[in-house]
């Protein structure tokens, strides 16, 4: 007799659990994602920069993106990171910068599309995947696209594993 | 305060004032004289009446008329006085007015984007030459020391680039030495600290103007920001008592009367810069007794009311100092970047003095055109500067043994098809005027190499095609991954600017729908593989309310069970009617429309073979999205607009829309690349190194040859046909496609790779079946498929593929 009110405790804990992840379909659930509405941060790590000899002029722009981004011009930033994609378009952290910027600008239909494109440039990045999915999250909570917003976060599951 | 306008007499007005007041003048003494006559009669008449008048009566007579006649005097004194102030006040009105408003409509100026270098950057060096010949750089025999020099040095260029006003800052001249090495730079590095250099990025080249209907182009120029020399040499030879006088200068005038007297001729003018300014402000060029009474009285008025200085600094900017075909270029400023190619601070001093020197006569003293008549007249200057202790006689000795060099113009035109596009884009947010007018500064996304190999391909190309001159043709150039304009030509002559058929001519696209087709079957990759099995036997299609439609092949022939893939390479009709009808035309719009055309279009049967009018910019859109795989970008020709003080209007970004299947478009590439190797264009492989996609694309009659392709960083389309619509008797493979493989061999650096992607695998397949197959059975072909759609079943080798190598080994 005296299991059934631990059943009934465990029964009311998980409910409770449940009533949490479904009253909002769009909710940052997991303490480990990247969370990129947090504001005035942007330096994740899967945007470092190459240390390649090659990238040195890429690098020179991020730097100087970097730095318009800090000081919040964020038409002069993108204006930098379109110079990189001039350079190397297949350049997935550059897409992936501008789907940041385009969130912090409120376009997030634009930042979705940004991080699909990054997407299709990093198919070896898992880090950089999981940012552009994380942002393609957010955009499509703001979007209020369902679907996408559930594609996301299972793409997300998918790459914690990396 | 405002002036009513009302209160201001026009021209018409003050005219016929004059008018009035001179027939006043010349009636009253006729009126005093008759009655003065007639007095005299009667006086003669009297006179023998009263034989004996006294002297006294007759004084007094004499005196009344003289009050009368003085009374009218100051009548028509006032009257003339009034006359003469309503005139002046009507000049005053239009000097201010035209002072305190927008003295210039100022045309819009163009550039081409500019030229970036690094380590790495694909580039070959006739290319850079063409790039610094464009932007009016000095070649120089020792090192560059003067910003827009250049040394080559075989494969090693010394650079000294421009300071420029860019969108997003000021770009400061560098000064680099790099080493091209097969057709990229191996090392770019700072000239005097051999520091490796990261980026340079040059200065625009002006490509062009949007003018308004005068053609005068000019650029501002603030006089805090002219050479303090260029003021002085400029004063000593216009004006040199400027600051003194009150806008007209009697001892100049008497000085110049004199000296011409002594001399027969005209060889000094008395007017001072305030004169020549109001003359070319506001009066016109005749000689003529009122113009010059107006000249006087309009400058006495615009130095009552302006500073000196500002009347200096709006004389500079006025100045008419050439002609450029059209345009005539007015102001130091843009006659300094025209003549020198460097800002007007920049120039040397026998270049300031050969400017001065052209204010006497701008087409005599044209130095491109008459360069004697000008070293002639730089060198009086300088021999004035040098009497007025302004440079020494070594100097003055020095810099009249220099000749008058002048910059060309780049050979390439003004891309006027490109202008076309440019305004399209604007047009959206800017009123035709204030191109005209506001001076703005436009900055494209033109390529001026990929332009002018674009014109050299179009003209020399249908030149061997046809010798028939009416046969036209169009191009469009872009960037795949951003969909940014880089060339345009709208006609057989580049530099007409006439009727643009790369805009505007919508003409039946043929063949170059058909990867459209498909990819919307493909889009649904349950039913349709690339190795899907389509029939290709006699079809007819019922259309309501119209005659049957029976398709046939190009080669009138059915080929049986084809796969896709084949139907693709080859370019079979029946096959893309029936799987366009069989997917659905809506389906086939919807995919157009999320590739990027923009336009209405009706859901006929006959779309399916292209029998849909296009423009070859609207193809460009579509084709740029499957070089993009699936990306489609919304094509650009302008980065950013500023105002005329270099203030950012307007920046437009990169744009991105993703509605298609981006494995589906890859895989629709995949048979793309092979049409140009085995395929409809497999001519293209014999002469391109490069790993290439595209489609031809004939209309019936053989009356449109297009083609549409890409590399890895170029897409082009291209189209060539009659305009009365008349065949050419050209197909795409030997019309169109050859000025496209004529511009991709110059531009184009890096092949089109298909992106390695988890979702897409690779099967050998059985040409006959469809079926998976091994690779080395004869007519297997390797496909692409999106994982999960691969065929199940698999045929053995009917035979074997004819390779002793395989052979040995099997």
């Amino acid at each position: 007799m005296s299991v059934f009110p631990q059943l009934l405790y465990g029964f009311c804990i998980l409910l409770l659990i449940s009533c949490s992840t479904t009253a909002n379909r769009y909710s940052n659930n997991s303490s480990t994602e990247i969370n990129a509405e947090s504001e005035g941060h942007y330096k994740f790590d899967a945007w470092r920069l190459q240390e390649n000899e090659g990238f040195a002029a890429i690098n020179a722009l991020l730097v100087e993106a970097d730095l318009l981004i800090e000081n919040k011009s964020y038409d002069a930033a993108a204006d930098k990171l379109e110079r990189v994609l001039r350079i190397k378009p297949d350049y997935a952290p550059a897409w992936s910068r501008l789907s940041w910027l385009a969130l912090e600008s409120n376009a997030a239909s634009r930042s979705l599309q940004m991080a699909r494109r990054s997407n299709s440039f990093a198919y070896t990045n898992p880090e950089l995947q999981f940012l552009n999915w994380s942002f393609i999250r957010t955009a499509s909570r703001i979007l209020q696209d369902e679907e996408s917003y559930a594609q996301a976060v299972l793409k997300m599951k998918s790459l914690k594993a990396f | 305060m405002g002036i009513m306008p009302g209160l201001i007499p026009d021209i018409g007005d003050i005219k016929s004032t004059i008018s009035s007041a001179l027939i006043i003048k010349c009636i009253m003494p006729t009126k005093k004289s008759k009655q003065h006559s007639g007095h005299n009669s009667r006086h003669v008449n009297s006179s023998k009446k009263r034989k004996h008048s006294p002297r006294k009566h007759h004084r007094k007579r004499k005196s009344r008329k003289y009050k009368k006649l003085k009374r009218y005097s100051y009548k028509i004194l006032l009257l003339l006085s009034i006359v003469f102030l309503i005139y002046l006040y009507y000049l005053d009105h239009q000097i201010k007015q035209k002072f305190e408003g927008r003295i210039w409509q100022l045309p819009a100026h163009v550039y081409a984007r500019p030229l970036e270098l690094y380590s790495g950057k694909a580039i070959s060096a006739e290319q850079l030459l063409y790039e610094l010949e464009y932007l009016n750089y000095q070649q120089v025999n020792g090192l560059p020391t003067k910003q827009a020099q250049y040394r080559q040095l075989k494969d090693v260029f010394e650079i000294k680039t421009r300071d420029f006003v860019f969108w997003d800052g000021t770009e400061n001249s560098r000064a680099i030495r790099l080493r091209i090495n097969n057709r990229k730079i191996v090392e770019l590095n700072d000239i005097y600290t051999s520091a490796k250099v990261d980026l340079v990025r040059f200065d625009a080249a002006y490509l062009s103007g949007i003018f308004p209907a005068h053609s005068q182009d000019r650029l501002l120029l603030k006089l805090d920001d002219v050479p303090d020399m260029f003021i002085k040499i400029l004063l000593l030879v216009e004006d040199r008592r400027f600051f003194s006088h009150a806008g007209i200068d009697p001892k100049s005038i008497a000085r110049a009367f004199v000296v011409n007297i002594m001399s027969g001729s005209t060889v000094q003018g008395g007017s001072t810069i305030t004169q020549q300014l109001v003359k070319n402000l506001f009066l016109d060029q005749q000689k003529s007794f009122v113009r010059k009474i107006n000249e006087a009285l309009m400058s006495l008025l615009l130095e009552l009311h302006y500073d000196k200085k500002l009347i200096l600094q709006t004389y500079i900017n006025e100045i008419y100092l050439g002609q450029d075909g059209k345009r005539s270029i007015h102001g130091f400023a843009l006659a300094s970047e025209y003549y020198f190619g460097e800002s007007l601070k920049n120039l040397s001093i026998e270049e300031m003095a050969t400017l001065v020197a052209m204010v006497k006569g701008a087409s005599y003293y044209n130095p491109k055109r008459n360069p004697g008549h000008a070293i002639s007249r730089r060198n009086t200057v300088l021999s004035m500067m040098q009497a007025e202790n302004l440079i020494s006689q070594r100097q003055s000795e020095a810099f009249q043994k220099k000749p008058v060099v002048t910059v060309n113009q780049a050979t390439m035109g003004s891309a006027p098809a490109f202008i076309d596009a440019v305004k399209d884009q604007l047009h959206k947010d800017y009123q035709a005027q204030d191109l005209q007018s506001e001076g703005l500064r436009i900055f494209t996304t033109l390529d001026p190499y990929v332009q002018y190999k674009t014109e050299l391909a179009v003209k020399n190309t249908l030149n061997k095609l046809s010798g028939n001159a009416a046969l036209q043709a169009a191009a469009v150039v872009l960037s795949p991954l951003n969909g940014e304009l880089l060339a345009v030509v709208g006609d057989r002559n580049p530099s007409y600017k006439g009727f643009n058929r790369a805009l505007n001519a919508k003409r039946q696209i043929g063949s170059l729908i058909k990867p459209v087709v498909y990819l919307t079957a493909l889009q649904q990759s349950s039913s349709y593989t690339l190795a899907t099995m389509l029939d290709d036997s006699p079809l007819t299609v019922n259309i309501p309310q119209q005659k049957n439609w029976q398709p046939q092949n190009y080669d009138k022939k059915y080929h049986g069970k084809v796969t896709l893939y084949e139907a693709l390479l080859k370019s079979y009709n029946i096959p893309a009617v029936r799987t366009g009808i069989d997917v659905g035309l809506d389906k086939v719009i919807q995919t157009m429309k999320a590739l990027g055309y923009d336009d209405k279009i009706a859901p006929y049967p006959s779309l399916t073979l292209g029998a849909t009018p296009m423009s070859p910019m609207q193809l460009a859109s579509i084709y740029q999205s499957f070089s993009a795989n699936g990306f489609f970008h919304p094509l650009r020709s302008v980065h950013a607009v500023l105002d005329k003080n270099g203030k950012p209007l307007q920046r437009y970004p990169l744009t991105i829309e993703n509605q298609v299947n981006a494995e589906a478009v890859i895989v629709v590439n995949s048979a793309l690349i092979d049409i140009t190797k085995m395929g409809t264009a497999r001519k293209l492989s014999n002469h391109l190194s490069l790993q290439i996609a595209g489609k031809t694309g004939t209309s019936d009659d053989l009356r449109d040859s297009w083609f549409a392709g890409f590399s890895g960083d170029i897409t082009a389309v291209v189209w060539t046909g009659f305009d009365d619509n008349s065949p050419t008797g050209l197909t795409g493979a030997s019309g169109a496609m050859k000025i496209w493989q004529s511009i991709i061999s110059q531009v184009a650096y890096k092949s089109y790779n298909l992106p390695e992607m988890p979702q897409l695998k690779s099967e050998w397949i059985a040409m006959k079946t469809g079926h998976l197959t091994q690779e080395y059975c004869e007519n297997a072909v390797q496909l692409l498929f999106i994982d999960g759609t691969q065929p199940q079943q698999t045929d053995e080798c009917a035979a074997k593929r004819n390779n002793w190598f395989l052979n040995l080994f099997n």
